[in-house]
């Protein structure tokens, strides 16, 4: 592992019986093998990294949610009513849920390993739904159909940095510009707007994560 | 303040029980089929390894069935975790200590 080369002396640092006592002398003749050191850090990061990976198949995710979302702007520009609306978003956000909840199941039952019940993605997730779900609450005239975006821009940026993901940081941005591109033209739907935009960045970003896992 | 290469534990520092800490610090749990195939071990070295873990109460062992077919799950414990973390942090205070001693 870590390699230590030492010119032996008679001394009394030397005599030490610690496996890594050698360095606590101060001694110009220390040689450490600092690659392997790194070498060894890097090993665990890629180890941990590619088990984060595994367990966390958020392509899969992306794809539901971006046909989710897009189904969510069609929904307005068919101009199928209140109802309808309300019965897509209650029928197809559970179907989504849930789809998505079976799939971890079987990657963990396939993979014969599980995810912790609250690891860092789980409450990003979470903080997610609730942030966007108060978003859509509490913003009032043309920001309810930006804020949410925002927040749903913020979380998907988390997501990324939480599990490393480049692609899910490219669609954390590219939702934050929908967001932006919504405010700052006011189109005639801007709630549609902004979930098609959603959509589409999510589709995207799901099916590049499919191609790279 | 210790010299971090006395804070290195022989039990941790060492390639296998590194990798299996480092990935049961990602799942909550990871059967032995899983360890064995993403370390690339057989199954005898990963026994070895896990035991001695298990024994320093780094990680957790239970054995069990699944439809029938007989499975064995592994868990870090926190100490388990928090060795890892302290292995990693004192090879990184190590490698700081080389670079800057570096002419």
């Amino acid at each position: 592992m870590l390699q230590v080369e030492v010119n032996r002396q008679d001394d009394f640092a030397t005599q030490s019986s610690l496996q890594y006592g050698d360095f606590a002398m101060q001694s110009e003749e220390i040689r450490v093998d600092r690659s392997e050191a790194e070498r060894t850090i890097l090993d665990v990061q890629r180890l941990r990294r590619s088990t984060r990976h595994a367990l966390n198949p958020i392509w899969y995710p992306n794809i539901g949610f971006g046909l989710f979302f897009i189904g969510t702007a069609l929904v307005v520009f068919l101009e199928l009513g209140t109802t309808a609306a309300l019965a897509y978003w209650v029928l197809g956000g559970t179907l989504t849920m849930g789809l998505v909840v079976r799939y971890y199941a079987r990657v963990e039952e396939a993979l014969g390993a599980r995810s912790a019940v609250f690891d860092a993605s789980t409450l990003v997730l979470l903080a997610l739904v609730v942030g966007v779900v108060a978003a859509n609450v509490l913003a009032e005239g043309d920001a309810s159909a930006f804020a949410p975006t925002y927040v749903g821009a913020a979380g998907t940026l988390a997501l990324g940095v939480v599990l490393r993901d480049r692609v899910e940081l490219a669609a954390g941005l590219a939702i934050a510009l929908v967001a932006t591109a919504v405010a700052v033209t006011s189109p005639s739907e801007p709630g549609a707007w902004a979930n098609l935009g959603v959509g589409v960045s999510l589709l995207v970003a799901g099916l590049v994560g499919r191609e790279r896992a | 303040m210790t010299h971090p290469a006395q804070r290195l534990d022989d039990t941790v520092h060492q390639r296998v029980r590194l990798g299996i800490l480092a990935v049961l610090t990602e799942a909550s749990w990871a059967d032995f089929a899983y360890l064995r195939d993403a370390l690339e071990l057989t199954d005898g070295n990963l026994s070895r390894h896990i035991a001695v873990l298990e024994e320093a109460g780094l990680v957790k062992v239970e054995k069990g069935y699944d439809n029938r077919r007989p499975r064995t799950w592994v868990q870090a414990t926190r100490a388990g975790r928090a060795a890892l973390k302290a292995e990693l942090s004192a090879l990184q205070e190590l490698i700081s200590r080389v670079q800057g001693a570096a002419p």
